[in-house]
């Protein structure tokens, strides 16, 4: 299953190990695929927001980082390690998507039960966590409020103090308090210790906010992992008014890989995209407007503006069979130039 | 040692009561939380194991005045208890004494208690003990600490087995000893070991999966059958109900084997003669008939209703003689020691199961 050279997972001598790097990894649940080849790496320091519809393996691929579960196919690193294993264990702490805590504990023996489980135990930061979300420490975490029980099991991840944060859905069950509470946490975390920060969210606009990687997985596919910047450059959002034509469906969304790679009829797609790389594209009335890819130039009657992530990533997840944007799994030889312009997706299966 | 060390904690100087000039070690670490999270029952299964052993050190005292006070009443009444068992004294022999209620209480009541408590243990402290963490998601709360998923299982056993062999030892000590105390008494001369023998009547191999080690291999053994169970099922009442279940089957094995794992003392006579005795002590196993060639069987050969002639009959299958087979007390701790051994090797092996069980679950 190794694919780099290092002997059971250890990391290259020399070289510092990013916080996440998977090679082909695949992930297979009872009812089939819930992630199939996907190569992406999580830079040290980042803080990256997954996103992705519902069952769509980001509890699972966060499981797999954590060590709760084994890949069913390729590989996944944590800091180089094999997840799971002793010297990467104590550096990764997972918020679950549940929130697991036993009933029986009151607050503070939850924090004590953090200390006794965990050698380098940060008292100071779960303490301030748990405080700072008003949380009462000789309550029974069974009796706690759902947003009580997510500060609590934070307090727990963060108490830990790791190198690597996992978060599946951090922000689903906070008022918004909380909500901000948290993300000053994590954010103070992150700047302070160089902390990795990998949460699933939803909420797209907040995601903007405070991430600086994206990772965006739909129907099994890894389709977009890069710096925030990066990905909002990459594409352009183009509004192109269709003249005389009928519309190729009033209201009607849809997505071509890459118009003139395909071949793609006149009909569906004006002559100005033919032979870029359209994300999505849809038409409202006489409006045609479709998300770029890596625009190399754009002249027509188009008028071009740089979309908002959240509308980059609703593009995405309106078309999942949109060509993925993914950082190169390994360094990059000269820089940004040599990001490729072919879909990664297809041809790391030939790889392998 | 700075592995253990993780284990146990010194409280600080201002942390303890001033009572105590040294500090008193506590739990620490994985310790502590496998001992949270089953506290209530541990602390119930020691407070039980406390009380009821106890109880049976008084009862065993208790025990003692009674057959004292019975010898007493035979001795003012000579002719109530005749140590030759003679019981032809006619209609005016007066009743004897009356057997103390603490033997009823002894072993009446208690044995049928002890039988079913690998059971109770199996069921109520085995099966929770990763059937209710599996089942309320709490493994995965632990698997995704520092402590490895290896180590938290071994400490979950370890603090279970503790409590366990703690309460097994505080109650069959004093059984042990009330077992021992009937033993003496029924092999004493005269009128003492009359009083024993009369007042406690049971045979001295009833309580042998109660008394010694096998008391404490029982329970260990229950614990890890429940604790595999619950690792299985993963839910909390179905692992009650299965543990019970295996237990009890454990159990009927056990007893089923026993006998076949030592070879028993064999007495022959001719066939219709007088049996030579056992030993009083000793447990019968059973009976059969010798064939001419010295080999044993216990099947009757003229058993139905076609047969006319016994004696024919058994001459034409070659019967010369009948058996009876028996354990001698000499064998009582050789055969104590085998079944530790087994229930002992059996537990370990259910514990590396799960050591090597739940590195391999996979947890969503």
């Amino acid at each position: 299953m190794s694919t780099t050279s290092g002997a059971a997972g250890a990391p290259p001598a020399g070289s510092d190990p990013p916080a996440l790097e998977a090679r082909g990894l695949g992930i297979r649940n009872r009812d089939g695929w819930a992630l199939r080849s996907c190569d992406f790496r999580v830079p040290r320091g980042a803080v990256a927001g997954l996103v992705g519809p519902n069952g769509d393996g980001k509890s699972s691929l966060l499981a797999v980082a954590a060590g709760l579960r084994a890949p069913t196919e390729g590989t996944l690193r944590v800091l180089g390690h094999r997840p799971g294993t002793s010297p990467v264990l104590p550096r990764v702490a997972l918020l679950l998507q549940d929130r697991p805590l036993h009933a029986a504990f009151t607050v503070a023996e939850t924090l004590r039960y953090g200390r006794e489980m965990n050698p380098a135990w940060d008292d100071a930061t779960a303490r301030s966590v748990v405080a700072g979300a008003d949380v009462p420490l000789r309550a029974k975490v069974g009796h706690l409020s759902g947003g009580q029980r997510t500060c609590v099991a934070l307090a727990l991840a963060l108490g830990k103090r790791p190198d690597v944060l996992l978060l599946d859905e951090p922000m689903a069950d906070l008022d918004p308090l909380r909500r901000h509470a948290m993300m000053a946490a994590l954010m103070t975390v992150n700047a302070e210790h160089g902390t990795t920060v990998v949460m699933s969210s939803h909420i797209l606009a907040e995601l903007d906010l405070v991430c600086d990687y994206v990772l965006l997985l739909a129907h099994g596919r890894m389709l977009v992992a890069d710096d925030v910047e990066f990905v909002q450059a990459a594409h352009t959002l183009v509004t192109h008014t269709l003249d005389g034509q009928d519309p190729p469906g009033s209201g009607a969304a849809y997505g071509r890989r890459t118009g003139a790679a395909e071949g793609d009829p006149g009909g569906s797609l004006p002559d100005e995209l033919l032979g870029h790389t359209v994300v999505e594209a849809r038409t409202t009335g006489r409006q045609l407007t479709a998300m770029i890819q890596l625009p190399t130039s754009l002249d027509g009657a188009g008028a071009a503006e740089p979309p908002t992530l959240e509308e980059i990533l609703l593009a995405y997840l309106r078309n999942p069979e949109a060509p993925p944007l993914l950082a190169p799994a390994d360094e990059p030889a000269a820089g940004a130039t040599a990001r490729p312009l072919l879909p990664r997706g297809q041809d790391a299966e030939s790889d392998r | 040692m700075s592995a253990l060390a993780r284990y146990v904690a010194w409280p600080p100087r201002e942390e303890r009561p001033a009572l105590l000039p040294f500090p008193l070690p506590q739990v620490a670490g994985p310790a502590w939380a496998a001992w949270r999270r089953h506290r209530a029952a541990y602390r119930t299964v020691i407070a039980l194991a406390l009380v009821c052993g106890l109880w049976a050190l008084w009862e065993h005292h208790q025990l003692l005045a009674g057959v004292h006070h019975y010898a007493d009443a035979c001795r003012k009444v000579r002719q109530s208890c005749d140590p030759s068992g003679d019981q032809s004294g006619g209609a005016h022999q007066p009743a004897p004494p009356r057997v103390p209620v603490v033997v009823h209480t002894l072993f009446d009541m208690a044995p049928s208690v002890l039988r079913f408590l690998p059971l109770v243990v199996g069921a109520l402290l085995g099966g929770p003990l990763f059937g209710q963490e599996l089942e309320a998601g709490t493994h995965r709360l632990a698997w995704v600490q520092s402590v490895g998923r290896r180590e938290w299982v071994a400490v979950k056993l370890a603090v279970a087995t503790g409590v366990t062999a703690f309460g097994a030892v505080v109650l069959t000590a004093p059984v042990s000893w009330w077992w021992y105390a009937s033993w003496r008494g029924h092999g004493r001369p005269g009128l003492d070991g009359y009083a024993w023998r009369a007042v406690t009547w049971w045979n001295d191999w009833d309580f042998f999966a109660y008394t010694g080690p096998v008391g404490v291999a029982h329970l260990l053994l229950a614990l890890m059958i429940g604790a595999v169970t619950g690792l299985l099922v993963r839910r909390t009442l179905p692992a009650v109900a299965v543990s019970a279940g295996l237990c009890e089957a454990v159990l009927f094995g056990l007893g089923r084997l026993r006998s076949h794992l030592l070879t028993p003392y064999v007495l022959r006579h001719g066939y219709g003669q007088l049996a030579p005795s056992q030993p009083r002590d000793a447990w019968y196993l059973g009976g059969g008939y010798v064939r001419a060639d010295g080999s044993l069987t216990t099947k009757d050969p003229c058993a139905g209703p076609g047969v006319k002639d016994i004696m024919t009959c058994l001459r034409q299958h070659h019967v010369v003689g009948q058996y009876d087979s028996d354990f001698r007390m000499s064998q009582f701790v050789p055969l104590q020691l085998i079944e530790t051994a087994i229930c002992l090797s059996a537990a370990a092996a259910l514990a590396a199961f799960c050591l090597w069980y739940v590195p391999r679950v996979t947890a969503r």
